[in-house]
């Protein structure tokens, strides 16, 4: 319970929940509960202002609009509590407009098909993108980020960032394609400083621009547009003469008088009528320019400092940074909320899995129930599962490992023969033949003059079946353990046999999805993406299968419940879930025998309702107990050596696939 | 009957601009009387490619656009009710081997596996065409000659040719033409300046990189044609590619948008 004494904020958002329109979930009030706390902790009479009209806006706008609205609120009236009031009672000129604008328009995750096929069409090579969520009201708006598979876009533009957010989106994945095409990731930032950083990555920012221009001449107004709305004009921050600059390397027409930004234009379009592609003669530009910057004693905070155009990334696609400056510059940025929020205790564990997950990158967070056995109750939002991908980064060197030994070799499908056959339809409007039994019936109601059914043709049809098939890693510390000294470990043997089914499949009609689990209690049960269905599997792909790492415990359960998930969007006529495991679930927050499992038993149970089929692989000799007591008589199997565990995989996806 | 056929004829040269050594490949195989598979993506060229070689060698070409509901029986020719009682009519196939023209079945594989089986005894040593409703066997004209096309594009098991259909043709493989040849075919069709042409080109190539990712077929050169005639006539670049090339290929409203945006790309 949330109570200021003057004003409850619980009873505020559930009386507000209540009358409205739609019916929020429960994560979606919560939500608004945060915000208001946010709100309330930095100025009580602003909670109360916008608590006084909750209902109102909600009775109009979705929460997630409610947020964008308020955001811009907060950016608008950066320094003015009176107008931030004012707004936030609806009582100010903007306040309506703005909620207009956030009502009328989707955020990034509508505009996201779209985008990843644009990005796909430039690039030539799969793309996904992914709505990133802003996590605090006052958190400094997010820039985009990149990596070879993945674009993250914010959710968080406001009406502030461009008046069209769809043309800014695809500003922003343009500019993703122009680094993709034409940037070197992850170069090494060595001892460069943070603004050396900076400088160099907005002339790299332009470079590659202005190369994705020579093809696409219609891309520099999507450019121009954003950078001039970004546009600080006579600031001379160190923010600002990035904006003046940024947009006076894109749009030839913008009149700039800056001796240090005309400096810059003039240095880049020299060397730029020579070769756009040096990526070193623009790199030393940048040092020029950061350094005259420096001479010029123009402040800079690297932790305030944020790309000043909304589309462009935060560079993190461009540097690799060592050990100890392993937070790459996007969280740097983040600037601490102005008030506490509820702060949690860090146990060791936690540092520990974080100094692990630096590289990790976080795609979102679902709640899930969990089933109590004894009292026989399924607790609700017990759960959190957190949508991951391994670091790309850390990826590339371990691939070619000893490790993956034999991840070269192909393995043939021993398919159990589909019924693709055609089909005859019989009694049909039209076909080719007559049904001769329908014929007869036919005849025979016309000698008795009633009245005849016409539909008596045969006609052939093709049916076929495609399945779709999640393959569920366990990725839990014992998964580590090694089969003797030198051999592999059963993770390496659990990733080898995911990546030669997937090879195996690819070339079918059928789609497989890779995702791999583990869990650190109940509040982080993480879910590693290592491939997606429909996505192909390329480079990127493999090297995320082959990076996956193995930690903390097995908490089964959640992780099926969220696999479940994935088939949302799946076509296919049999859905498949394998979950590869080593042993009993567990975790370090239970200390019940068989209260995990039980829980698993009942997300098997809620999976097959919704007609997926879930089959179990435990490698665990001593495993058939508690197997059957999970999958159900029929639906396991027990891998007694860990080696087979490629060929059983194969073999029993044809088997199930086929049925 | 002669005149019949003859309507059959090119009346013009058509306008076909080669892109490789095809057109000296299929008269070798034309002076064999070889049947031959073009196979190749909708709109790249086959059918152009075929009326401008009949027209070169001077035969007359029949051409059939297969689907799914077609029988034998629309290849071969059927008997008909008149005043008098039945008369038998040659179907197109027919007409072509008797008379000694092409004949072309566009898209073969849309038609059913058990259809296109009648045209077996006239691509072997045999060439001859079995009625059988009529009780005749045609043997075929010294010109006559087979073309089949299909569109591998659209792979999937159930329309993919049987074997011992496919065996018989000699195959010539056609994709859209390499950017330079393609524009100065739209340059020419179309009636626009080549710059024009080379970006209509470049749309094509992004689209053409989401085959298999959302599209099933990018954007033909046929397309761009048409395109181009549009923006020849005085329409928006803007508009003639949402015209003839966004709606067209896509009633998918995300992906209409991204299409959009390749030519918002290229166009200012």
């Amino acid at each position: 319970m949330i109570s200021t004494g003057v004003l409850d904020l619980t009873e505020v958002v559930d009386r507000a929940l209540a009358s409205s329109p739609r019916s929020p979930t429960e994560g979606l009030r919560q939500q608004l509960l945060g915000w208001l706390q946010a709100l309330h902790d930095d100025d009580p009479a602003c909670a109360a202002a916008l608590a006084g009209k909750l209902a109102v806006l909600l009775a109009r706008a979705s929460v997630g609009a409610l947020g964008g609205w308020i955001v811009t609120g907060l950016r608008m009236h950066v320094d003015d509590r009176l107008r931030l009031r004012a707004y936030l009672a609806l009582a100010e000129a903007h306040a309506v407009e703005s909620l207009d604008r956030e009502i009328a328009e989707g955020g990034a995750q509508g505009a996201a098909a779209s985008l990843a096929w644009l990005l796909e069409g430039l690039t030539e090579r799969p793309m996904a993108i992914q709505a990133r969520d802003r996590d605090h009201i006052y958190a400094a708006p997010l820039r985009p980020t990149l990596t070879p598979s993945h674009l993250l876009l914010p959710n968080d533009y406001t009406a502030l960032d461009g008046a069209d957010r769809y043309h800014l989106y695809r500003a922003a994945a343009a500019h993703a394609a122009a680094h993709l095409l034409h940037s070197v990731p992850g170069r090494p930032a060595g001892k460069l400083k943070p603004m050396s950083l900076a400088v160099i990555s907005a002339i790299e920012d332009a470079r590659v621009e202005r190369l994705l221009l020579r093809d696409y001449p219609g891309m520099r107004r999507w450019f121009a547009d954003a950078l001039g709305h970004a546009l600080q004009p006579g600031g001379l921050s160190f923010s600002a003469l990035i904006s003046r600059m940024s947009l006076a390397l894109i749009d030839p027409r913008y009149e700039d008088d800056n001796y240090w930004v005309n400096k810059a234009r003039h240095l880049f379009e020299s060397q730029a009528s020579i070769r756009l592609d040096d990526y070193a003669a623009f790199r030393r530009i940048g040092s020029v320019l950061a350094n005259d910057l420096g001479q010029m004693r123009v402040p800079f905070r690297a932790e305030l400092y944020r790309v000043p155009a909304a589309y462009r990334d935060d560079n993190t696609f461009l540097w690799s940074f060592d050990d100890e400056r392993a937070q790459p510059l996007e969280i740097e940025l983040q600037r601490p909320p102005p008030a506490s929020r509820g702060s949690r205790p860090e146990s060791d564990a936690d540092l520990l899995s974080e100094a692990a997950a630096t590289h990790e990158l976080e795609l979102g967070r679902h709640a899930y129930p969990e089933w109590d056995h004894r009292p026989a109750i399924l607790r609700s939002h017990w759960c959190t599962v957190i949508d991951k991908l391994p670091s790309w980064r850390t990826a590339r060197g371990s691939f070619g490992s000893p490790a993956m030994a034999g991840a070269g070799q192909a393995l043939r499908l021993v398919r159990a023969h589909r019924f693709s056959r055609a089909h005859r339809l019989r009694r049909q409007w039209e076909g080719d033949d007559l049904d001769l039994n329908a014929a007869i019936e036919v005849m025979v109601a016309q000698r008795a003059r009633m009245a005849a059914d016409p539909r008596l043709f045969i006609r052939c049809a093709n049916q076929e079946r495609i399945s779709s098939v999640l393959v569920l890693l366990d990725l839990s510390e014992s998964t580590n353990d090694r089969l003797d000294e030198a051999g592999p470990s059963l993770l390496d043997i659990e990733k080898q046999a995911a990546l030669l089914l997937a090879r195996a499949v690819a070339d079918s009609a059928d789609r497989i999805a890779i995702h791999g689990f583990s869990s650190n209690t109940r509040a982080e049960v993480s879910n590693y993406r290592l491939l997606e269905f429909g996505s192909p599997l390329d480079e990127v792909a493999e090297a995320m299968i082959a990076s996956a790492p193995g930690r903390h415990s097995t908490r089964m359960g959640a992780a099926l419940r969220h696999a479940v998930r994935a088939f949302a969007d799946e076509p296919s006529d049999s859905r498949i879930v394998l979950l590869v495991t080593d042993g009993a679930p567990s975790d370090v927050d239970v200390h019940e025998p068989g209260y995990l499992v039980e829980d698993a038993r009942a997300a098997v149970h809620e999976a097959r309702d919704q007609g997926i089929h879930v089959h179990g692989l435990a490698v665990d000799p001593q495993g058939h107990a508690y197997v059957r007591r999970i999958f159900g008589w029929g639906h396991f199997d027990v891998v007694d050596d860990p080696r087979m565990l490629p060929a059983r995989l194969c073999r029993l996806y044809a088997r199930l696939s086929a049925a | 009957m002669s005149t019949s056929i003859d309507s059959y004829r090119l009346p013009a040269k058509p306008f076909y601009m080669p892109a490789g050594d095809e057109v000296a490949l299929y008269e070798h195989a034309y002076a064999h009387r070889m049947p031959m598979l073009l196979k190749g993506p909708t709109g790249c060229g086959k059918t152009r490619f075929i009326e401008y070689m009949a027209w070169k060698l001077d035969r007359p070409l029949v051409t059939l656009a297969c689907n799914e509901d077609m029988t034998a029986s629309d290849l071969v020719g059927r008997y008909l009710l008149d005043a008098d009682g039945t008369a038998w009519h040659d179907g197109p196939l027919t007409m072509a081997v008797r008379h000694g023209g092409i004949c072309y079945l566009d898209e073969v594989v849309e038609a059913r596996q058990d259809t296109t089986v009648v045209i077996h005894p006239l691509t072997d040593a045999r060439r001859m065409l079995a009625l059988d409703k009529k009780g005749e066997v045609v043997r075929a004209h010294p010109d006559f000659q087979l073309v089949v096309s299909y569109n591998p594009g659209y792979q999937s098991r159930s329309k993919d040719m049987k074997h011992s259909t496919r065996q018989r043709f000699a195959a010539l493989e056609f994709d859209y033409p390499a950017v330079e040849i393609e524009s100065a075919i739209v340059a020419q069709e179309a009636a626009v300046p080549l710059e024009t042409a080379r970006l209509l080109v470049s749309i094509a190539h992004r689209s053409r990189a989401l085959k298999h990712r959302g599209l099933d077929e990018g954007i033909s050169t046929r397309m761009l044609i048409y395109a181009g005639r549009l923006i020849g006539s005085g329409v928006s670049p803007r508009q003639s590619c949402e015209m003839t090339m966004t709606r067209a290929l896509t009633d998918d409203p995300d992906m209409a948008k991204a299409l959009q945006g390749f030519v918002e790309a290229h166009f200012d």
